[in-house]
């Protein structure tokens, strides 16, 4: 029985991520294994928490959103800061999960790139990861309203187990679960949740077309930010 | 009116007011924002900018000056040291708020879906300060910037640069050629 650490990466207490790592954990409960669970945001002013815990575990499952190709920005932080500590790590195993809005398993690979690499630096054992789309359509809801629901939890139960067993878990894994899609598909998705989207921004009173408003805000050149500019022939913050 | 933008963090080397000097030989109207001493805070996708205040983010941070810049920009650069093949946690932290500068719809461009920001035909090139020489960073990085080209429909690339020997201006050179 292997101690296992799942950490939320996720802002939101309720969302998809949060969902898949309950998932994972109840999995790995029932297969009898010691498992913990731990936000990063409930930590993120005092990682003591955290780091106590990684230190104790034997095997490391960060699961988070993927924002921009990759996990948020405090997950950066995190793995940052844990590099800073290698006390903390023993060549523990280390397992991936990052979830998106795009139903590629491509636009949110870079997240399990950057913990294979960052497993590297630190001599954690890297065994893989579960790159999962449609997080944002699910929004935090059971898997079996996406569309590939079924295909999804069979791979996820194969990705847990790898986990369970401490094994490598190839990227064949997660992309037998991915919608294949033809185009005629996507473009019906894409008509699909535009017009959810315009719909729920007009209950609001807004008109989903409208452009940015940071296009209407003044550029500030007289900032005593460090800001510079050669828009005025000097540097803003020589001003 | 040509506007560039340069975001950079200046942990590693300190070369943003230098890519800025070098391409205002071209006449170019150019900004520059040193993320160092900036106090950017996290998305926390707490959901204000779609449910209250359309697409302004309701935390008051120092990303209100960088956000009008970014959204009347044809050309933004973005300077970051390379960390685990990805962007730097300061980098990191504007990167995610770029999708308040983005169409909220969906399209379907080279047989897949994709999002759009604005202004829907700006540059975008990631200038990566590499510490040590590994391509496995390498190629991390080349693929993260290009998975971003490609989900927002931007045209650029990413230029990595060696910390201990930058050439400003051949990081120039790379971006005004892309042009």
């Amino acid at each position: 029985m292997s101690k296992i650490l799942a950490i939320n990466l996720s802002p939101r207490k309720h969302g998809t991520s949060t969902l898949l790592l309950h998932e994972c954990k109840d999995h790995l409960k029932e297969c009898g294994h010691n498992v913990r669970y731990i936000c990063l945001y409930e930590h993120t002013n005092n990682l003591q928490p955290i780091f106590d815990q990684v230190k104790d575990a034997d095997t490391l499952i960060l699961c988070g959103p993927c924002y921009v190709n990759t996990y948020p920005a405090d997950t950066i932080k995190l793995l940052q800061e844990l590099a800073a500590h290698p006390d903390i790590l023993h060549g523990q195993n280390l397992y991936g999960i990052i979830q998106g809005g795009m139903p590629y398993a491509h636009t949110h690979k870079s997240g399990l790139n950057m913990l294979e690499i960052f497993s590297a630096k630190t001599d954690l054992n890297y065994k893989g990861g579960f790159v999962m789309g449609l997080g944002a359509m699910l929004d935090g809801h059971p898997l079996d309203n996406l569309p590939n629901g079924k295909k999804v939890k069979r791979q996820l139960r194969v990705f847990f187990h790898h986990i369970g067993c401490g094994e490598l878990s190839p990227d064949s894994v997660y992309e037998a679960a991915i919608m294949k899609m033809p185009s005629i598909v996507a473009r019906i998705l894409a008509r699909y949740m535009n017009r959810t989207i315009d719909k729920s921004y007009a209950k609001r009173g807004m008109d989903a077309y409208q452009p940015t408003p940071y296009l209407s805000d003044k550029i500030n050149t007289k900032s005593s930010k460090p800001e510079h500019t050669n828009s005025f022939g000097q540097s803003a913050a020589n001003r | 009116m040509v506007m560039v933008t340069i975001i950079s963090d200046e942990t590693v080397r300190e070369i943003g007011d230098d890519i800025l000097e070098t391409l205002r030989e071209d006449q170019k109207e150019v900004r520059h924002f040193s993320l160092d001493g900036m106090e950017i805070k996290p998305c926390y996708a707490c959901g204000g900018c779609a449910k209250k205040t359309y697409k302004r983010c309701i935390i008051r941070d120092d990303a209100d000056q960088i956000l009008p810049c970014l959204a009347r920009s044809t050309t933004i650069i973005i300077v970051t040291p390379i960390l685990f093949g990805s962007y730097s946690y300061k980098t990191k932290l504007v990167i995610d708020k770029l999708a308040l500068i983005g169409d909220l719809h969906y399209y379907y461009k080279n047989g897949e879906l994709v999002k759009s920001l604005n202004p829907s035909n700006a540059k975008y090139f990631v200038v990566g300060i590499a510490s040590e020489e590994n391509p496995k960073k390498a190629a991390a990085f080349q693929q993260l910037v290009q998975e971003t080209l490609q989900l927002t429909s931007w045209i650029g690339k990413a230029i990595i640069a060696p910390a201990e020997a930058i050439d400003i201006h051949n990081i120039a050179k790379e971006i005004t050629g892309h042009e």
